[in-house]
C-alpha cells in the first residue's frame, strides 16, 4: 500500500536520481541522440521539486498532475511531452485517491504507458522507453494475478524494466533521435529506457 | 484569417522562418513562433505550453496551421492541442511539410484563402515542389477540389432560375457565400454534364456554364455543411438577390434591334442611346509583349505575383470606389468579380504550377494562366458569360502591367471626342472622363459587357462590336454615331450631320418633355409640399437628378473629388467643381456633405492604416479633425463657392459635442481668413450634421443646439443601431431601415429637433423607398433626399397621401414589432405603388 506521502517521496528521491545519474544519462544520449537527455531529466524533476514544495495537493491525483504539467514545461526534450502525458494519464487513474493499493498502482503505470504509447507511437522494439515500460507492467500484472504481495509486484516490474533496458541495446532505434542514426544507433543503450528502469528502480527502493 | 505556427528546437531557426515568411506577406497573414525552451544554459529543445500559447495568439475559426521542426516538436505540438478545446482542435492542422518552405506556402495561400485544406495542400505542395526542382520530376499539384467531397456527402439538386445563371455577379456572390463556410463544398452542371467545381473558384463555378434552368447539384462536407447548402440554396432560389434583379433590367434594358445599314453607316450593337458627333479619339491597347527569361528561383517570381495581386488589389478597391461615387453601388461592383478572380485558387494554382513546374518566369506563367481562363470562357455557349472573357482579359491586364511596370495607358482628351477602340475594358470605361467623352465606339464588345453597363451608368452614348478595323482611322477624323440603334458614320457629309444635329436636338427636347412631368413639385393629396432632393456623387450626376424632378442636392458626397489620385484635390479645383454643381442647379439648394472615408477606401495621399473594423474606426468627421488641413481646405472651398448659391455644408459620423465644436471651430477660423483676405462667401450659410451614429441620437436635444438642420443617415445608422453589418448577408435583415428600433430612432431625432426648432432631412436609401415615405411623412420629415432614379415613384406615392393618413399609419406602425409587420401595414393601408420596379 502506497500512500500519498510515500508517493511524493518517491518523486522527491526521483529528483535526486537524476541529478545524480545525470552525466550517466548525458553519456548515452550523446552516443545515438543530442547529449540532452540528462539535462532534461534533471531540469523536469527540479522543477518538479521547486513546485510541488509550493503546492500542498489534495490527493495523490492532484499531485501527479503537477508532476505532469511540470515535466511538459520545462523537460524540453521528447522526454518532456511523454513523461509529461505518462503522468498527466497516471494522475486521472489515481484522481481523488489519498492511497494507492497493489491494484492500484499497476492501474497508475497501466494508465501511465498507454499515454506514452499514444504519445509517441511507438512499438515495442523501437528502442525507446516503452522497452523498459512495457515489461515492467506485464510483470507487475503478472505479479499481481499471482497474488503477490506490494514489495514484490514492484520488485518484478523493476526486474523487467532492466532487462527490458538491456534488451535496447542491440536494437536498431526507430523512433526520436537515435532513428536519424539507423544501423549506428546498434550497440548502445537507450537512454529513455534507462531513465524508465530508473523510475521503477527508485519506487522499489522508496517504497519497499 | 488563418494562424500560422511554427515550433522549432531553437528560438532562431522559428525567428528566421518567420523572417521569411514575413517578408513574403508584409506581417498581414497572423504567424506565431514557439522556439526553444527557458533554459539560458540549455535553450535548445519545446515546450508544450508555450506551443499553446502560440496557437491561441493567432486562433480564429477559420483555423490555424502548425509547422514543426522535429522529434518532440511533433510530440509537443500534439500535446498542446490536449490542452485546446475541442471545437479549436477541430480546426487546428498540424503539419507534415518542411519547416521553411511549408510556411512560405501556406502564408502566401492564407492571404488568399480561408480554407484551411487549401492552406494545407499549399504547404505539403511545398515538398513536391522541392522535389521536382531537385528531380526534375513534375509533381501534381491540383488544387483539393470539389473531387475530394465524398459522394456520400450531403447534397441538393436546384435549378438556375436567374435569367443570366452563374456568370460573373452571381457567380461571384456564390462563391463568396461558399467561402464563408468550412466545409468542402462543390458544385456540378447536371444539365450540361461538367465536370464537379470547387464551389469556392470562381473561375470553376463559371465556367460551369449554368443558364437559366440548368439543374446545377450542390454538395458540402465537413461540420457547417447544413448551413452552407442552405445558405446557397437560398441565394439560388431567391435569384442571387436584388442586385441580381437590378442587373435583369439593365440587360433587359429595351435596345431597338440594329437596323439594316442606312447609306454609308456601319452597323454594331446599340450599347448607349444617344447621338455623338465629334473627332475621334483613339484609345490603343499596345498588346503587351511579354517576355520570357529563365529563371533562378520559382519562389522569387511567385513572390513578384503575389505582390503584383496586392497591389492590383489595391487599385481595384480605388477603382470601385470611383465608380460608386459615379455611376453607383450597383455598377460599381463589376470590379467585386475582377477581385474574386484575383482570389481564385484555379487562376493561381494555374500561375504556380508554371512557375514552379514548367519553370516560367511570372510574367509568361501569369499571361498563359490568364489566357487558358479566358479560353475556357469563350468556349462557353452563352453570349452573356463569353462576354466575361473581356473581364478576365482586364483583370488579366492589371496585374501584368504591374508585373511590368508599364503604366496604364490612358486617353487624356485635349478636346470633347468619341472614343474609338478595339474593345474596352471596364476599369477603361470607368476612368473615361464624361464631360469630355461625347460617345463610344469599338470594335469588339457588346451591350451585355460591363463596358457598355457603365457607359449607360454615365449617360454616354456608345455603339459596340463595329468591327471593320474602325480603330485604325486617324486621329481627328469626323464621327457620328446613333446609340440607339447601333449606328456610326465615318465623315458624315453636311446632309447627314444636319439631319442627326437635329435628331438630337429632338431627342434632347423629348428627354426634356418627360422630366417637366418629373418636375412638378410634389404636392400630398391634401396639398402639402413636401421637399424632395437627390443624392449624387459627383457633377456629373446633377442635370439627371434635375431631369428626374429632383429640388435641389440633399447630399453631395465629395469623395469623388478625393478619390484614385495621388495628391489631395487643391482648394481650386474643389471650389471649381462646387461652383460648377452649384451653378448647375441654380436656385436650388446644394448640401455639401464634407470628405467620409475612412479605413476602408484607400487615399494613398492620406495613408490610412488597415482598421479590422473600418465603419467603426478612423472615418468621416473623425478622420477629418485627425487631419485638420483636409477639412480646412475642403471648407475654405466650399465657402469660396457660396457666393450667390444655396450651399450648405454638413459633417458626417459626429459622435460628440466636442466633434461638431471643433469642426465648427475650423469653419469659423476659416470663415475669419476669408474674410481678413478680403474673400467674399455667404455669411448665412446653413450647417448641419449628419445623425447616423447612436451616440448623436442620444445627444439630438444638445446637438440640435450646435446646428442649424439634421440629416438623417439611414444607412449607417441602421447598422449601427442594429449591430448588423450591412455588408455581411447573414445579418442583412437585421441592418433594415424598417426594423421598428429604426423607425422609433427616427422618430426620436425628429421629435428632438422640431422641438429645439430645427428641420430634419434624411438621405439614407430609406427616403427612396416608396413605402418607407409614408411612415417618414407621418414622422414629420421636412426633407426626402434619394438616389435620382427613385423620385418619380416617390412624388407619386405622395400625390395619393394626406397628411391626415400618413401620420395614422406612421403612429401604427411605430407600435409593430417586426419589419415585415411595418412592410405589411404599409401595403395593406393602401399605399398605391407596391416595390416593384416601375
Ligand atoms: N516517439 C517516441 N516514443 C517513445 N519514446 C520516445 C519517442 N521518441 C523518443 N523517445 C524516447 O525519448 C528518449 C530521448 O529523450 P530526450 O529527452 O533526450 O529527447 P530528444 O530525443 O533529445 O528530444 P528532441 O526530439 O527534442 O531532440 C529516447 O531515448 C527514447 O527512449
Ligand atoms: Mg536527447
Amino acid at each position: 500500500m502506497v500512500s500519498q506521502k510515500k508517493l511524493r517521496a518517491w518523486i522527491e528521491v526521483l529528483q535526486k536520481v537524476y541529478a545524480e545519474n545525470r552525466q550517466y544519462l548525458i553519456d548515452l544520449d550523446s552516443a545515438i541522440g543530442d547529449a540532452d537527455h540528462g539535462i532534461n531529466m534533471d531540469r523536469g524533476f527540479t522543477n518538479v521539486q521547486a513546485d510541488l514544495s509550493k503546492t500542498d495537493p489534495p490527493d495523490i491525483g492532484a499531485m501527479l498532475k503537477t508532476v505532469a504539467m511540470t515535466l511538459i514545461r520545462t523537460v524540453g526534450g521528447a522526454a518532456g511531452p511523454l513523461y509529461g502525458t505518462f503522468f498527466l494519464r497516471a494522475s486521472t487513474a489515481c484522481a481523488g485517491k489519498t492511497e494507492l493499493q497493489a491494484a492500484d498502482v499497476v492501474a497508475m503505470f497501466e494508465a501511465g504507458l498507454a499515454g506514452v504509447l499514444q504519445r509517441g507511437k511507438a512499438e515495442l522494439n523501437d528502442k525507446t522507453m516503452v522497452d523498459a515500460l512495457s515489461p515492467a507492467l506485464v510483470a507487475m500484472k503478472r505479479a499481481l494475478g499471482n497474488g503477490s504481495d506490494f514489495r514484490q509486484i514492484i520488485q518484478q516490474g523493476a526486474a523487467a524494466a532492466e532487462e527490458g533496458m538491456k534488451n535496447t541495446i542491440p536494437m536498431l532505434a526507430k523512433k526520436g533521435r537515435a532513428s536519424y542514426l539507423g544501423e549506428r544507433s546498434i550497440g548502445h543503450q537507450d537512454p529513455g529506457a534507462t531513465s524508465s528502469y530508473l523510475l521503477l528502480k527508485t519506487a522499489v527502493d522508496v517504497w519497499g | 484569417m488563418i494562424g500560422i505556427v511554427i515550433v522549432s528546437h531553437s528560438a532562431k531557426l522559428a525567428e528566421g522562418v518567420r523572417e521569411l515568411v514575413d517578408q513574403m506577406t508584409k506581417g498581414r497573414v497572423p504567424l506565431a513562433v514557439s522556439g526553444g525552451i527557458e533554459d539560458p544554459q540549455h535553450p535548445i529543445g519545446t515546450d508544450a505550453f508555450d506551443v499553446q500559447r502560440a496557437i491561441e495568439s493567432v486562433y480564429s475559426d477559420d483555423g490555424v496551421i502548425v509547422l514543426m521542426d522535429l522529434g518532440s516538436a511533433l510530440l509537443s505540438a500534439e500535446t498542446a492541442l490536449e490542452f485546446l478545446s475541442e471545437k479549436q482542435q477541430g480546426r487546428i492542422r498540424l503539419c507534415e511539410a518542411p519547416l521553411v518552405e511549408g510556411a512560405v506556402a501556406a502564408a502566401v495561400q492564407a492571404m488568399v484563402s480561408n480554407d484551411i485544406e487549401l492552406v494545407l495542400a499549399e504547404a505539403r505542395g511545398a515538398l513536391t515542389a522541392k522535389t521536382a526542382q531537385l528531380k526534375g520530376a513534375a509533381p501534381d499539384m491540383t488544387v483539393p477540389a470539389a473531387s475530394t467531397v465524398a459522394t456520400d456527402a450531403p447534397k441538393i439538386r436546384l435549378t438556375v432560375c436567374n435569367r443570366h445563371g452563374l456568370h460573373a455577379r452571381p457567380a461571384a456572390r456564390f462563391v463568396s457565400t461558399a467561402g464563408r463556410f468550412q466545409a468542402r463544398i462543390s458544385i456540378q452542371n447536371l444539365s450540361r454534364y461538367t465536370e464537379t467545381a470547387n464551389a469556392k473558384s470562381i473561375n470553376q463555378v463559371a465556367t460551369l456554364g449554368a443558364r437559366e434552368g440548368h439543374e446545377i447539384v450542390i454538395t458540402a462536407e465537413g461540420a457547417d455543411a447544413p448551413e452552407a447548402l442552405k445558405a446557397l440554396e437560398t441565394l439560388v432560389t431567391s435569384g442571387f438577390g436584388e442586385a441580381e434583379a437590378a442587373i435583369e433590367r439593365d440587360a433587359g434594358l429595351q435596345l431597338p434591334e440594329a437596323s439594316p445599314a442606312d447609306e454609308g453607316a456601319l452597323t454594331g450593337i446599340p450599347a448607349s442611346p444617344g447621338i455623338a458627333i465629334g473627332p475621334i479619339a483613339l484609345y490603343r491597347l499596345a498588346p503587351i509583349a511579354v517576355p520570357e527569361r529563365p529563371i533562378e528561383n520559382p519562389m522569387n517570381e511567385w513572390q513578384r505575383l503575389q505582390q503584383a495581386i496586392e497591389a492590383a488589389q489595391k487599385e481595384l478597391h480605388a477603382l470601385r470606389a470611383l465608380a460608386t461615387a459615379q455611376v453607383g453601388d450597383y455598377q460599381a461592383a463589376i470590379f467585386d468579380a475582377h477581385l474574386l478572380y484575383l482570389e481564385d485558387p484555379a487562376l493561381l494554382d494555374a500561375a504556380h504550377r508554371r512557375i514552379f513546374d514548367r519553370k516560367m518566369n511570372v510574367e509568361a506563367a501569369w499571361q498563359s494562366a490568364v489566357e487558358k481562363m479566358v479560353a475556357a470562357y469563350r468556349d462557353l455557349e452563352d453570349p452573356y458569360q463569353q462576354a466575361r472573357a473581356a473581364d478576365v482579359i482586364d483583370m488579366g491586364q492589371r496585374v501584368l502591367k504591374l508585373l511590368m511596370g508599364v503604366v496604364p495607358a490612358s486617353v487624356v482628351l485635349a478636346r470633347p471626342s468619341i472614343v474609338v477602340a478595339a474593345d474596352l475594358t471596364p476599369s477603361d470605361t470607368a476612368q473615361l472622363d464624361p464631360d469630355k467623352v461625347l460617345g463610344i465606339c469599338t470594335e469588339f464588345g457588346s451591350a451585355t459587357s460591363h463596358a457598355a453597363i457603365l457607359a449607360r451608368g454615365m449617360g454616354i452614348p456608345a455603339v459596340m462590336g463595329v468591327g471593320m478595323g474602325i480603330s485604325r482611322l486617324a486621329e481627328e477624323t469626323t464621327l457620328a454615331l446613333d446609340g440607339a440603334h447601333g449606328r456610326v458614320w465615318v465623315e458624315p457629309n453636311s446632309d447627314l450631320l444636319a439631319e442627326l444635329k437635329s435628331q438630337r436636338e429632338s431627342w434632347a427636347a423629348e428627354q426634356q418633355a418627360v422630366c417637366n412631368a418629373g418636375r412638378q413639385p410634389a404636392l400630398t393629396r391634401d396639398g402639402r409640399r413636401i421637399k424632395i432632393l437627390a443624392n449624387i456623387g459627383g457633377a456629373v450626376h446633377v442635370k439627371g437628378a434635375l431631369e428626374q424632378g429632383a429640388e435641389g442636392v440633399g447630399l453631395l458626397r465629395t469623395e469623388f473629388l478625393f478619390l484614385a489620385r495621388v495628391t489631395p484635390p487643391s482648394e481650386d479645383e474643389q471650389t471649381a467643381a462646387y461652383h460648377r454643381i452649384a451653378d448647375t442647379l441654380g436656385p436650388h439648394p446644394l448640401i455639401i456633405r464634407t470628405l467620409d472615408v475612412g479605413g476602408d477606401k484607400p487615399l494613398p495621399y492620406l495613408d490610412l492604416e488597415v482598421e479590422a473594423n473600418p465603419f467603426l474606426g478612423l472615418r468621416g468627421i473623425r478622420l477629418c479633425l485627425d487631419r485638420p488641413e483636409i477639412l480646412k481646405t475642403q471648407l475654405r472651398a466650399i465657402l469660396r463657392a457660396s457666393p450667390g448659391h444655396r450651399i450648405k455644408v454638413m459633417f458626417p459620423m459626429v459622435s460628440t459635442l466636442t466633434e461638431i465644436r471643433a469642426a465648427k471651430k475650423i469653419l469659423a477660423t476659416t470663415r475669419d481668413e476669408l474674410s481678413r483676405a478680403g474673400v467674399p462667401f455667404e455669411k448665412n450659410m446653413e450647417v448641419g450634421m449628419m445623425v447616423e451614429v447612436p451616440a448623436a441620437v442620444a445627444l439630438a436635444d444638445q446637438m440640435a443646439a450646435e446646428v442649424d438642420f439634421f440629416s438623417i443617415g439611414t444607412n449607417d445608422l441602421s447598422q449601427y443601431i442594429m449591430a448588423a453589418d450591412r455588408t455581411n448577408p447573414r445579418v442583412q435583415a437585421l441592418s433594415d431601415a424598417f426594423q421598428p428600433a429604426v423607425l422609433r430612432t427616427i422618430q426620436y431625432i425628429i421629435e428632438r429637433a422640431h422641438a429645439a426648432g430645427i428641420w430634419v432631412g434624411l438621405c439614407g436609401e430609406l427616403a427612396g423607398d416608396p413605402l418607407a415615405v409614408t411612415v417618414l411623412l407621418g414622422l414629420g420629415l421636412d426633407e426626402f433626399s434619394m438616389n435620382p432614379p427613385a423620385i418619380p415613384a416617390v412624388k407619386r406615392v405622395l400625390s395619393k397621401l394626406t397628411m391626415v393618413e400618413a401620420e395614422a399609419i406612421a403612429t401604427a406602425a411605430l407600435k409593430l414589432e417586426t419589419a415585415e409587420a411595418v412592410r405589411e401595414l404599409v401595403k395593406s393601408s393602401g399605399n398605391p405603388i407596391s416595390r416593384k420596379p416601375a
